[in-house]
């Protein structure tokens, strides 16, 4: 039965040619990833 | 020795090819729209140290970075990363130092603008039983850096893991080379 609920996909990671969806705990880790990984604070708006 | 040309067909010469001081050992093409890259069973005991090279690709979000963790058996190594990466604008802005001291996550290795991926450093020692340096710069549209540091576990790894922090990366390559022992 459709329920109609949409569970949101997870980012894709890469492990050597094959591409795929990440798993729970790979998400959790991910999450943990991005929160020590701020972007640099120059723009690169120019070549 | 002068450079040697090999042509199709030809024997090679021991001593020429024993000169060779790289040696490819995996070009891995970056997917569409990932987060990570992992490439196992690259690091052997072939070779002591490693040159890698990131170039090209896309990112969905600006001034991302993109960090390494090391893997042994397809098991991430999440402990004990120390770097510091330098880097400054051309335009001769202030030096800035990011650092990470005994972090869970990664060495800083390439920083991502309009040029894609502008990234190469050595490492050292990944597949010994015994902690891992890693020395190397990139470049990219306004600004410049150099990174380096270590992982402070006596493991040899035998595997290796980018990760952009922020949004996805689609193309580009990751070249690694051994250095001849």
């Amino acid at each position: 039965m459709d329920t109609g609920i949409k569970t949101m996909s997870r980012p894709l990671i890469q492990i050597n040619d094959e591409v795929r969806e990440m798993t729970e705990e790979e998400y959790a880790e991910y999450l943990e990833f991005q929160a020590i990984m701020p972007p640099l604070e120059n723009t690169d708006d120019a070549e | 020795m002068p450079v040697p040309v090999f042509t199709a067909g030809e024997t090679l010469d021991a001593s020429e090819m024993n000169a060779v001081g790289l040696w490819l050992v995996k070009s891995q093409t970056i997917g569409t729209a990932v987060t990570t890259v992992t490439i196992d069973n690259v690091f052997t005991s072939d070779f002591t140290n490693y040159r890698i090279v990131v170039s090209g690709g896309t990112q969905t979000s600006a001034n991302g970075l993109l960090g390494v963790q090391l893997r042994v058996g397809g098991v991430t190594s999440t402990v004990s990363y120390y770097n510091t990466f330098l880097y400054s604008p051309y335009t001769g802005g202030v030096l800035t130092a990011n650092t990470n001291n005994g972090a869970s996550w990664p060495y800083v290795v390439s920083s991502l603008g309009t040029l894609g991926w502008t990234s190469t450093f050595d490492l050292l020692r990944p597949f010994v039983a015994a902690p891992t340096a890693y020395f190397g710069g990139n470049a990219r549209g306004d600004l410049a850096g150099l990174t380096s540091g270590y992982h402070n576990v006596s493991t040899a790894y035998d595997g290796i893991l980018f990760g952009i922090g922020g949004g996805t990366m689609t193309g580009g390559t990751i070249k690694i080379y051994g250095y001849r022992d």
